[in-house]
């Protein structure tokens, strides 16, 4: 295990700039997990890491050593692929032990390792098997156990989930937290599944546009995002944004006027109290606060539209499809339906509020 | 998908057709060979042989020069094939892989050396080879069928390579792989289909190449099988069942190549890799 540390990175594809410097660092034995939309920019991220693609600027080291213009094979890092990548043509226990032949490692040692790899991901029966002949989730339990074999300083992921079935992904979503816990090694994790991201990680980078847009733990990210992305990004169903009027200030707080929820002189704590009162903000609640049968300072009628039951809670949307659709959680043995009126509770201390850029006010 | 019975009963016979149209002048060949010599110019053409004779393979192998025109041929083919495979897998490799400068310039060239006729190049060819010593001899022909291979050879290897997933390829680089390792242990099992193909092609343009055969080689001892079965016909007179035997021998080969690295042709060699 290693510490990886990025300095100021740059990425650009001809005149598309993907990576638009880029900070941040994983310490050792760390879990981290790169998310953000497609196009964001994390795989290249990861890419960079790894030496598939070379920085246009910045730096990159890993336990110290600077490595930004380093052959991939001598980064002291493995990498498990989102098509799993595996050489078809040969059998699982030699696809395990191609890196290990191409470091030099000796034949009876290269087989100990792959023994040893192919106990931890269970795979001991398969070892004499091509990857046609294996499943989805033992294809990549095989590429994860190239990885493994290789014993590098940083573990890197590149989605390596998105082509399993639901079942499957939970699965070895424990699974890889499971090897975390076992290996200690560094891991930094690629995913589009804020899921998997909040699940795995001991630290998420939330990336935008080539750009960070907020590091911190999963629970940081869920109950102090920075801005309206990240607020919208970590947590499903995904933050409501509502309109909001601000009519004055009282005890530390800004009085709101929400017309969505039909709210008057709804008192939210700012982060920080800005320095000129804003005439309008934008409200961000997540559905599981603005719930029925929690408690609540507020009440607040919502227009029924459509309703996602899912067994242990409902989920209602007033405008399905819509941007502005408010979504509130309700409980599982809810009777509500398409056209009803539902009171569901707001609690204001839950509330998060973002100016018109998005920022955290 | 199911289909109507008329379709099923068009399809049938358009198949049937080609069949026929391909397959006819193969069986008329083969057959002929067994047949007596009356019964191969017969007025009324027979479609069964009535009769059945191997004199014309005993003649064919015994009295004539077939042998060695057989042995010339199967020499410049497998030779042309090896040296066509030896030199388009590296070449398309690099196209496809190595980033140098003029690389689209050079790839283009490369393919419009293929358009040209070779009859173009025949005679400044000869006078080329004549320089060096090398008229009259087997490898020039060698050389010849693998130049004239090549260009198609590269380009079709080529996009081969390009239908391997980057992945594989970057995770060999990740394992530590050496560019050459990587097409010898990686690229080359992947492409084989591809690499069968191009041996095929090359070996059956080599086994039928006439021109320069007949050009750049000057003694009966060295001719390849079209030339030299060209003269055992004869000039005044033909012996139908001497060039139907010999003509069936001829197909062996391809055939024998077809049915052992026609095998390479299998699809989806790349399953499980990816997804």
């Amino acid at each position: 295990m290693a510490r990886l540390a990025v300095e100021n990175l740059k990425k650009s594809f001809g005149a598309v700039d993907v990576i638009r410097g880029v900070s941040l660092a994983a310490e050792s034995g760390e879990f981290v997990v790169f998310v953000g939309p497609s196009g964001c920019g994390k795989s290249t991220l990861l890419r960079l890491v790894a030496g598939l693609e070379t920085a246009d600027s910045g730096g990159i080291s890993i336990g110290g050593r600077d490595v930004t213009t380093a052959d991939p094979a001598k980064r002291g890092i493995a990498m498990v692929f989102q098509t799993y990548a595996l050489y078809p043509h040969m059998s699982v226990a030699d696809n395990m032990a191609f890196g290990l032949e191409m470091a030099g490692v000796a034949k009876a040692e290269r087989e100990r390792l792959v023994r040893e790899a192919a106990d931890l991901l269970h795979l001991t029966d398969y070892l004499d098997r091509k990857p046609r002949q294996l499943s989805g989730g033992q294809r990549q339990r095989v590429a994860i156990g190239r990885a493994i074999v290789r014993k590098p300083d940083i573990f890197l992921f590149d989605e390596p989930l998105s082509n399993l079935d639901a079942e499957l992904r939970v699965k070895m979503r424990l699974e890889i937290a499971r090897l975390h816990r076992e290996l200690g090694a560094t891991m930094v994790y690629v995913t589009h599944d804020q899921v998997e991201a909040m699940t795995l990680a001991d630290r998420i980078v939330v990336l935008r546009s080539g750009l960070v847009e907020q590091i911190g733990s999963p629970m940081q990210l869920y109950s102090d995002p920075d801005n309206s992305f990240v607020a919208g990004f970590i947590g499903s169903p995904r933050m409501n944004f509502v309109q909001a009027e601000v009519t004055g200030l009282w005890d530390g707080k800004l009085l709101l006027n929400v017309p969505d929820f039909g709210l008057t002189d709804l008192a939210v704590r700012p982060r920080a109290m800005p320095a000129k009162r804003p005439v309008s903000l934008s409200l961000g609640v997540r559905p599981e606060h603005l719930a029925e049968g929690v408690a609540g300072s507020h009440r607040v009628s919502l227009r029924c539209n459509a309703v996602e039951r899912l067994g242990a809670v409902t989920y209602l949307h007033t405008a399905p499809g819509d941007d502005n659709t408010v979504t509130a959680q309700l409980t599982g043995s809810s009777s509500a339906r398409p056209g009803d009126s539902v009171e569901v509770a707001l609690a204001s201390e839950q509330c998060f509020l973002f100016d018109a850029a998005g920022a955290r006010v | 998908m199911k289909r109507s019975a008329t379709i099923n009963a068009l399809m049938v016979a358009c198949g049937a057709f080609f069949i026929t149209l391909v397959g006819l002048p193969f069986w008329w060949v083969v057959s002929g060979s067994v047949k007596v010599p009356q019964e191969i110019i017969a007025r009324s053409p027979t479609m069964f042989p009535h009769s059945f004779t191997l004199q014309h393979y005993n003649k064919l192998f015994d009295a004539s020069a077939y042998p060695v025109y057989l042995a010339n041929s199967l020499i410049v083919a497998v030779s042309s094939t090896a040296l066509t495979l030896a030199l388009a897998i590296p070449a398309a490799f690099a196209f496809f892989r190595l980033d140098f400068p003029g690389r689209g310039a050079l790839y283009r060239t490369i393919l419009l050396a293929y358009a040209f006729p070779s009859i173009v190049v025949l005679i400044p060819l000869f006078g080329l080879f004549a320089k060096i010593g090398l008229v009259d001899r087997l490898p020039a022909l060698v050389i010849v069928n693998a130049a004239f291979a090549l260009p198609f050879s590269i380009w079709m290897l080529r996009s081969f390579f390009a239908g391997v997933p980057k992945e594989i390829e970057e995770a060999a680089v990740m394992d530590g792989a050496p560019t050459m390792t990587i097409l010898r242990r990686i690229m080359i099992p992947l492409v084989a289909p591809g690499i069968a193909s191009v041996g095929i092609y090359a070996f059956v343009s080599a086994w039928t190449e006439y021109v320069f055969a007949s050009v750049l080689i000057l003694s009966d001892a060295k001719r390849t099988l079209p030339v030299g079965f060209s003269g055992i016909i004869g000039q005044y007179q033909i012996d139908w069942g001497l060039l139907l035997a010999g003509a069936t021998v001829a197909i062996i080969p391809v055939v024998a190549i077809f049915a052992l690295i026609g095998r390479g042709f299998v699809s989806g060699l790349t399953e499980g890799a990816v997804k």
